[in-house]
């Protein structure tokens, strides 16, 4: 009982996940200037890399039983790990690109020039 | 299963061509080092779909972390243009 | 029934990643292919977490832990050079 109830989640994070993923990346093909574009990546990492390996992480246990407990916490890891650091390193290569002067095409305003940093 | 694996082994491959060209065409050496962090990581994972970890975690470790700091390092010390 | 959704799962990630490699490739600036990048090491994460449940190894899920911690490495060594140059394109 609790490995089909267990296989069903797994299936429906996977499945969501992927179709997340599936938007983010035609945002990050169709959007115009690189500060647009993280919005869109937003979406394709955090949906679509931690929601499918919590499903994963359902489906090793429905599918494999017992057996299948070290694939789950392994994933249950990955994905926690996945969720602390990828914004750190979004947030860096955010701000490098602040500094180098890139193009910004639909721009209203820029703080972080209003600030003077 | 097994032929559904093997059609994902081979766009994998293809994309690595399409990298390595990428690389050898371009005049940026930041950018080279970009494509060549790429290229390692669809490398070692087609490592992994061939079944075998132990090369992959090599794979992972030199091609995405160390050769990309190595790279960056020397990167400082020659300037980022070529002539 | 279960193997055909595995499957599917493996097609709209590859298909994820195909549609990135396009960005990687022709993108205008830097940090445009540091965000593919981005998008292409995490999908080949869940990638491995779905070969790992066909092949029901236990030892296969090491390599996507090991995966996203040496992207996480390389992205901060790519920052730190981008920020310190503070001139390019």
């Amino acid at each position: 009982m609790v490995t089909e109830i267990s296989l069903a989640i797994g299936v429906f994070l996977l499945v969501l996940g992927g179709v997340l993923s599936i938007i983010g990346a035609i945002g990050l093909l169709r959007f115009p200037s690189y500060f647009v574009r993280i919005h869109a990546v937003t979406v394709s990492v955090i949906g679509g890399s931690v929601v499918p390996l919590i499903g994963v992480a359902f489906l090793s246990y429905g599918v494999h039983g017992q057996e299948g407990v070290v694939t789950s916490l392994g994933a249950l890891g990955t994905a926690a790990f996945i969720f602390l650091t990828a914004p750190v390193s979004s947030h860096a290569i955010a701000r490098a690109a602040a500094r180098m002067r890139i193009p910004r095409q639909p721009l209203e305003r820029d703080h972080l020039e209003e600030d003077g940093r | 299963m097994i032929a559904t694996i093997e059609l994902v082994i081979d766009l994998l491959l293809a994309f690595c061509v399409v990298l390595t060209a990428a690389i050898v065409f371009t005049k940026d050496l930041l950018l080279a080092v970009v494509l060549a962090g790429a290229e390692g990581v669809l490398v070692a994972t087609v490592f992994y779909l061939l079944l075998a970890p132990d090369i992959a975690l090599v794979q992972v470790a030199a091609g995405v972390g160390i050769s990309t700091a190595f790279f960056i390092v020397g990167l400082r010390k020659i300037g980022r243009r070529e002539e | 029934m279960l193997d055909i959704i595995l499957l599917f799962s493996l097609g709209m990630f590859i298909t994820t990643i195909t549609l990135s490699m396009y960005r990687m490739v022709v993108g205008p600036t830097i940090p445009d292919r540091m965000l593919a990048l981005d998008v292409i090491s995490y999908g080949l994460t869940v990638v491995m977490g779905i070969i790992a449940v066909i092949s029901g190894s236990p030892y296969l899920i090491v390599i996507s832990f090991s995966l996203a911690l040496w992207f996480f490495i390389g992205a901060l060594y790519v920052a730190r050079y981008m920020e310190g140059e503070q001139i390019g394109d």
